[in-house]
């Protein structure tokens, strides 16, 4: 390496931050989830919204989506032309998606039995009536989607048809480093005190999955700081990640205590208000989708569910890529959401 | 006045001065490789601030004739002088770095390191602060804190600069030998970089949040300031006082132990002079806090050493590498190259030391003495505010908790009334049913 080499790049890098401070200027606040929906039902602080189609739905059972708690649904919509969402309603879905909203220390009795029995219950509820139809798909994802399992063995009537995107089912991997700090974390002391147990918390334990991953990748986006449409892009993810909402203390101590460090579902020991969760009442058909790559929840993790749940009509779908680009990679819409929408098709 | 014009003028002056930044930077590296930055490097300088002057006036013209009314003269006068800022610091950056890198080439080779680790270590003071002053002026939150990001990223980069060179100095000079590859680099500026990588990891803001609390704790109690600063100062300098404890956390906790137990036996006599009622309480919950403080701060310790010894381990495979690279005869990799390959290899390394279950157990011990350092903390909050009429956090839990049940109760009623089946519905039934037999 010679000396004026580095000096050369030296020289790139502070003129790459400038004109990168250019285009961040320009681009001002970044907006997301721009697909048009229409606030149709809430309870408590949870929210259930339609999205607006300009025909009339070609599926006749609607679907809902019922995201994470820990990260925002607009994941599923984040920029235009990388919607899953619109790929959905382009199909001729009726789409509905549940927004868990921004629970705060007031909110920290709420249990995972609220979330299942009357939140979800709710919203599966209101659904049928405002479609007219006897089921609904269900479409859970990552957290959401574990919880969709468990109200899917409690309320199987409700269910036609139950697709699960990069769900967490068994806990006692070894191969995820959030399932094994979990085990070691006093999870009442830190309920206790938060109450609502801060998003930034989370989020910091996220990044610490790839603790170099901060650093790689605004270094990489010095590069593309001078094409607006990228840095956009960008900027529409970081929004994104850091929209983190907090947790409601109680559903969020269940959830660590009972999965993470019990492994109560797989188990078969799981309850939830007053009823035990058995994963052999989950009946309707079933397709569990997992990514390749995901490092928050491996495939050990998502797979197993198969073995364990009655349906006779299960299949896997395996999706080469991590947890975020199941939702906004460039396969996740050509592959991806055309074969659900197929699967969902055929279930009809 | 119209603000499409406004902004319009400005996003336009705005362009103009980034260009003639971008082209000035241009020039300034020509000259550096051309060996002429010290003769070239006011001419062009000058040539840019002749540049920005004339757009600024242009701004303020087109502004004028627009007829806006505030003051936007005043405004891109600002503008500019917080770009010039960065610009002359920009441009002394530059020629400081060819000044070392004359004097090195001019026989004193022997701090041609020195020089360089100087010139680079003045990047973060010299742009960080004109960068942040600039940043106020962005509109979104998210570019801020995207900037900000980038920034810092930038510091790593930098820093880690400061690492390598020395090793490739004397990589490139005869003698070599790989295996004092730890005495080459130094061991404080490899913390900076480290430090400042992970530092979403450690929880500077309880830090201060401690801080600030024992400033306010001890105004509010005169009587014990002396000795809680006496205190909280002898545990503060104890890393200077004893570096040989850095990374041996039973001697630190040893030492520890002993100086809380001449801080308890000294202080004790003190607290039964107090009355006894809030005060003594208040300093028995801040000794509390402070002795709970110091176990977390020695359980950071070990969480950092453990990442230090992982980041050293990264750092001498790369020299190593980089060595047996250089010694077939090749150069040694740029910098950019170099840094990437430190970034992945890092991130395998520790990702495997997160694997591992003494650091998840490590982790979880720290996370959990952190929230009993706030908890105690809050404690205090909750003792010292209990003789005011200010609603406490746990009245506040408390008050939700009934809102809760309440809001639970008056669910499985609608239900009952709806004649919904469910759980919670039956359950109020059957909670009612009981409540009329006993009332018969």
């Amino acid at each position: 390496m010679k000396q004026e080499n580095f000096l050369k790049e030296v020289s790139e890098t502070g003129a790459k931050l400038m004109k990168g401070f250019d285009t961040l200027m320009e681009i001002g606040d970044v907006t997301v989830a721009t697909t048009p929906k229409e606030l149709v039902f809430q309870t408590e602080k949870v929210k259930l919204y339609k999205y607006v189609r300009e025909t009339k739905a070609t599926y006749t059972t609607p679907v809902l989506i019922s995201y994470a708690l820990v990260n925002r649904h607009d994941m599923l919509d984040l920029q235009p032309d990388r919607s899953f969402i619109k790929n959905l309603l382009d199909m001729g879905m009726e789409v509905y998606i549940i927004d868990w909203g921004y629970p705060t220390r007031a909110d920290r009795y709420y249990t995972m039995d609220d979330y299942v029995n009357w939140f979800l219950n709710d919203m599966v509820d209101f659904v049928k009536k405002d479609f007219g139809s006897e089921k609904v798909n269900l479409m859970g994802i990552c957290q959401g989607g574990t919880l969709s399992v468990i109200y899917s063995t409690l309320f199987p009537e409700k269910v036609k048809n139950l697709v699960t995107l990069v769900t967490p089912i068994d806990f006692s991997i070894e191969d995820g480093l959030l399932f094994k700090w979990s085990r070691h974390m006093n999870i009442d002391r830190l309920v206790d005190y938060y109450g609502a147990v801060p998003g930034e918390f989370l989020n910091n334990g996220f990044a610490m999955l790839k603790p170099m991953m901060k650093v790689n990748k605004y270094m990489s986006v010095l590069n593309t700081m001078q094409d607006k449409d990228k840095l956009e892009n960008f900027m529409r993810m970081e929004k994104w990640i850091n929209d983190s909402p907090d947790q409601a203390g109680e559903c969020y101590r269940q959830f660590i205590k009972d999965l993470y460090q019990n492994n109560l579902l797989i188990k078969g020991e799981l309850v939830i208000g007053k009823k035990k969760v058995d994963l052999k009442n989950l009946t309707m058909p079933l397709l569990n989708i997992y990514a390749t790559e995901d490092h928050l929840v491996p495939p050990s993790s998502t797979i197993p569910l198969n073995d364990h749940v009655g349906s006779k009509d299960k299949e896997l779908y395996k999706f080469s890529g991590g947890h975020i680009g199941v939702f906004v990679g460039g396969r996740s819409q050509k592959e991806l959401a055309p074969a659900v929408g197929a699967w969902l098709k055929k279930r009809d | 006045m119209e603000t499409t014009n406004f902004f319009d003028t400005w996003l336009n002056t705005q362009n103009k001065m980034i260009n003639n930044w971008v082209n000035t930077t241009q020039k300034m590296q020509s000259a550096i490789t051309g060996g002429q930055a010290m003769e070239k490097g006011s001419e062009i300088y000058n040539e840019w601030l002749k540049n920005q002057t004339d757009i600024v006036k242009e701004a303020g013209k087109v502004s004028e004739e627009a007829g806006e009314q505030t003051a936007p003269a005043d405004f891109f006068s600002k503008w500019m002088n917080s770009q010039k800022e960065i610009s002359m610091k920009w441009m002394n950056y530059n020629q400081d770095i060819m000044n070392n890198f004359m004097h090195a080439q001019g026989g004193e080779s022997n701090k041609f390191g020195g020089n360089w680790m100087e010139a680079f270590n003045t990047w973060s003071k010299s742009f960080g602060s004109p960068f942040t002053k600039m940043m106020e002026s962005m509109s979104g939150a998210g570019s801020k804190d995207a900037f900000g990001n980038i920034l810092n990223s930038t510091n790593s980069y930098f820093k880690m600069y400061e690492v390598w060179m020395p090793v490739y100095k004397a990589m490139t000079e005869k003698g070599f030998d790989p295996s004092k590859m730890s005495e080459m680099f130094s061991a404080e500026k490899f913390k900076q970089v480290m430090d400042n990588t992970f530092q979403y990891m450690y929880p500077a803001p309880l830090k201060d949040a401690f801080e600030n609390a024992g400033q306010w704790f001890e105004s509010l109690n005169s009587y014990s300031k002396q000795l809680t600063g006496q205190y909280f100062n002898n545990f503060q300098n104890m890393p200077k006082s004893f570096p040989m404890m850095f990374g041996d956390n039973d001697a630190m906790m040893n030492a520890y132990s002993t100086m809380q137990g001449m801080y308890q036996r000294g202080v004790l006599p003190v607290f039964k002079f107090a009355a006894p009622g809030k005060e003594s309480e208040l300093a028995q919950l801040y000794i509390d806090t402070v002795d709970k403080y110091a176990i977390y701060a020695t359980k950071l310790n070990e969480l950092q050493y453990v990442m230090y010894v992982s980041g050293q381990k990264v750092m001498e495979e790369m020299i190593t590498d980089a060595y047996a690279d250089f010694s077939k005869g090749g150069e040694p990799v740029p910098y950019n190259e170099f840094f990437q390959k430190w970034v992945e290899k890092s991130e395998k390394s520790y990702v495997e030391l997160f694997k591992t279950e003494e650091y998840s157990k490590l982790q979880g011990e720290l996370i959990d003495l952190g929230i009993e350092v706030k908890a105690g903390f809050e404690k205090l909050m909750e003792t010292m505010f209990s003789q005011y009429p200010v609603m406490l956090r746990s009245e506040a839990d408390e008050l939700n908790k009934t809102i809760y049940d309440l809001k639970k109760k008056v669910r499985a009623l609608e239900l009952q009334l709806n004649g919904s089946d469910t759980e919670e519905a039956s359950e109020e039934k059957k909670a009612a049913k009981k409540s009329a037999r006993s009332t018969k």
